[in-house]
């Protein structure tokens, strides 16, 4: 999968160094508020049901925390790749779960470039690509620079403008 | 026409709204089921809610018809509707997908009709205009046909002239279009009789799903149960039975199936009267690439579908179809199922084929002949496995429990699965073949599904860790109706028709919706 040997001399991206720190900083965000009620029962020191549970509950989060944080994190920034051919873009991603992931550009309805609060921290942002198709239908390239994604986003742009007039072309934005 | 004329629908369309008030209430019945099955609070319902909710409906019903106004010229139609939130809503003729007329059985006497239009685009909606004369309907759909006549002549105007003909022709002569400047070339038609309808009826009984609904409700009330029991008499059947019994083993036997019989006869006739009030006098017509057929009864339908819109094409033959050797088919176009309940949602159907008009609409719709291929036989295993385990895991404990002789029940879940799940990969199938990507699903039955790659929208080749094992991948196909599944299939052959698909869709430049 994620055939490298392309004809069309286009090369496979990788997103952002930073973008693995981003990824940590989310599983931290998520865990955080169990965490903090964990830690907070143990400092009540009256725990009012069985030890056990809790503890089992503890050590749940922790392995969790630590999966996510420290393996999955680097492991899911290192395998997201993404090329961009003159017809069509694609996306490799996922370590356990892969996936390789095609649009062709005149199959694009509208493209976007989003930036959450912990991507705006580290300059980051998030190339969307959406198709006609049904729920499900689009296309995350997460973790590129800002204005990265930006070029990107011109580029496909141009070359969908590209295209011979009179194609029964989406209207794109 | 001045683009400020708003038109207002007859006042025998509160009808239309409160029937569509109604309907709306459909999708509370698990609440309204709740209630009526709650004997402590029957008879309040019936004395309080009952009349006020209907009031309500009425009332609704008529400031629904009054606030409701619509205007068009040769752009666009525009609608101002609701009582409380307003709304108003401009949709220009060239993202209409479709314009479609159905006289529903109230009209029928005022000779009014109501045009629903289907809007293209992500967010895929229908709007209805209740309620209005003939030329009135015929104008707003005349305006949609000139309009798609328009942009065919700027996007097309090399393509073949005698299909862009035919799309402005309408052939119904209920509908007679007044953009056609001579008479559309037929190049397909199809009539059901009585009797194919009848096979429809037989063929897709949806009072099974409600009968079996509705049993389990009054089971849950068993006060209910024995009024239902003294309607049908059950109390005289049960003796009648024992009385048989008592005679002899052969009479109760028969009395017992002749109860079955009857039940089945019920069932099946009232499928069978759906059938008939849905498809009766189907016609379909071809002309160019645009498909058309009317039906109904009471409410008359008339729907058009355009080869270019065409996303997916699914072909059923159930169980029984399969006995009486017809199939279903049904055309999908994109986004149709945006809205559930609009009058396009679920395709085009056309109810009954035989093996000879299946393969005549395969070759107008120039459906490629497939070579068909199985998926990995791993798939039987872990599938056996996946649910197997777990099943076989909570059989173990009553067997134990119960203290049974032998603890090899607890084993039955698996071999029966395996037979399943064999029976199910034998039967299913994928192609890929030079146009189309087609499935085959079922066990009794079967479901073949179309997609033509030009339509491909996006493509997603799947690995987990059990599928790389086996060298095998599953592949997502989005168009713009639904998502098929290519699953546990080898990487290799998956990857090829992926790059494949990809490169005829990156060139194609047919159109697509």
């Amino acid at each position: 999968m994620g055939d490298e040997d392309d004809l069309s001399g286009a090369l496979w991206q990788t997103p952002a160094p930073r973008y693995v720190t981003t990824l940590r900083l989310n599983v931290m965000l998520v865990h955080s508020p169990f965490l903090a009620v964990l830690a907070l029962v143990f400092r009540a020191g009256s725990i009012p049901f069985a030890f056990n549970v809790v503890f089992l509950l503890a050590s749940i989060l922790l392995t969790s925390f630590i999966w996510f944080g420290f393996f999955w994190s680097s492991k899911r920034a290192r395998h997201l790749k993404y090329r961009v051919r003159h017809l069509d873009i694609n996306l490799v991603k996922g370590y356990l779960f892969r996936h390789d992931v095609s649009v062709s550009f005149n199959r694009i309805q509208h493209i976007e470039v989003s930036q959450n609060p912990i991507e705006r921290l580290f300059a980051l942002g998030t190339l969307r690509v959406f198709t006609a198709g049904t729920s499900g239908s689009d296309l995350h390239v997460p973790g590129l620079p800002y204005s990265v994604a930006h070029k990107l986003k011109a580029e496909i742009l141009s070359a969908i403008n590209l295209e011979e007039p009179g194609d029964e072309g989406p209207v794109v934005d | 026409m001045a683009p400020d004329t708003w038109h207002r629908s007859s006042p025998v369309s509160i009808i239309y709204h409160l029937l569509k008030g109604v309907r709306g209430m459909v999708n509370l019945w698990p609440v309204l089921a709740g209630i009526v099955f709650l004997e402590s609070s029957r008879d309040l319902l019936v004395v309080y809610v009952v009349p006020v909710l209907v009031a309500l409906f009425i009332l609704s019903a008529i400031l629904n018809y009054w606030f409701f106004r619509f205007s068009f010229d040769e752009d666009k139609i525009q609608i101002r509707s609701g009582v409380i939130s307003r709304k108003r809503l401009t949709l220009n003729f060239d993202r209409v997908q479709e314009a479609n007329l159905q006289q529903s059985f109230y009209f029928r006497p005022f000779d009014l009709w109501t045009v629903g239009l289907e809007s293209a685009g992500s967010k895929a909606q229908e709007i209805e205009i209740p309620g209005i004369h003939l030329s009135l309907a015929e104008a707003i759909k005349d305006y949609h046909l000139s309009q798609q006549t328009e942009d065919l002549g700027v996007n097309e105007a090399s393509r073949n002239a005698q299909s862009t003909s035919a799309e402005r022709e309408d052939n119904f002569a209920a509908t007679p279009s007044t953009t056609s400047p001579r008479p559309a070339r037929i190049s397909y038609e199809l009539s059901l009789g009585l009797a194919a309808v009848i096979r429809f009826g037989l063929m897709h009984n949806g009072l099974i799903y409600v009968l079996m609904i509705g049993s389990a409700l009054v089971g849950q009330s068993p006060d209910m149960l024995q009024q239902l029991g003294n309607f049908v008499g059950i109390d005289a059947l049960r003796e009648s039975i024992s009385t048989s019994l008592k005679q002899s083993f052969a009479s109760a036997v028969l009395v017992t199936i002749s109860v079955a019989v009857s039940g089945m006869i019920l069932l099946y006739g009232g499928s069978i009267v759906l059938a008939v009030l849905k498809y009766w006098d189907y016609q379909l017509v071809v002309t160019g690439d645009r498909l058309q057929y009317r039906a109904g009864l009471l409410n008359k339908v008339q729907r058009s579908f355009k080869h270019h819109k065409l996303q997916s094409v699914e072909i059923f033959q159930g169980p029984i179809a399969r006995l009486l050797q017809r199939y279903t088919m049904r055309l999908h176009q994109t986004n149709e199922v945006a809205d559930p309940r609009s009058s396009g949602a679920g395709g085009f159907e056309i109810p009954v084929l035989t093996v000879t008009e299946l393969n005549e609409l395969k070759a107008l719709l120039h459906i490629d002949a497939v070579n068909w291929c199985r998926a990995s036989p791993m798939r039987i295993v872990w599938r056996t496995l996946g649910w197997g385990v777990p099943l076989t895991a909570m059989v173990v404990v009553p067997v134990l429990t119960a203290e049974l002789p032998t603890a090899a029940y607890a084993l039955i879940p698996i071999p029966v699965l395996a037979s399943l799940f064999t029976g199910l990969w034998y039967r299913s199938g994928y192609a890929f073949s030079a146009h189309w990507m087609v499935l085959r699903q079922g066990l009794l039955g079967c479901r073949y599904t179309y997609v033509p790659y030009t339509k491909v929208q996006m493509m997603d080749l799947r690995q987990g860790p059990l599928l790389r094992l086996h060298g095998a991948s599953t592949l997502l196909v989005w168009n713009g109706a639904d998502v098929q599944r290519f699953e546990f299939v080898s990487s290799a052959v998956l990857t090829q028709a992926k790059a494949r698909i990809g490169a005829l869709v990156a060139e194609s430049r047919a159109r697509w919706m």
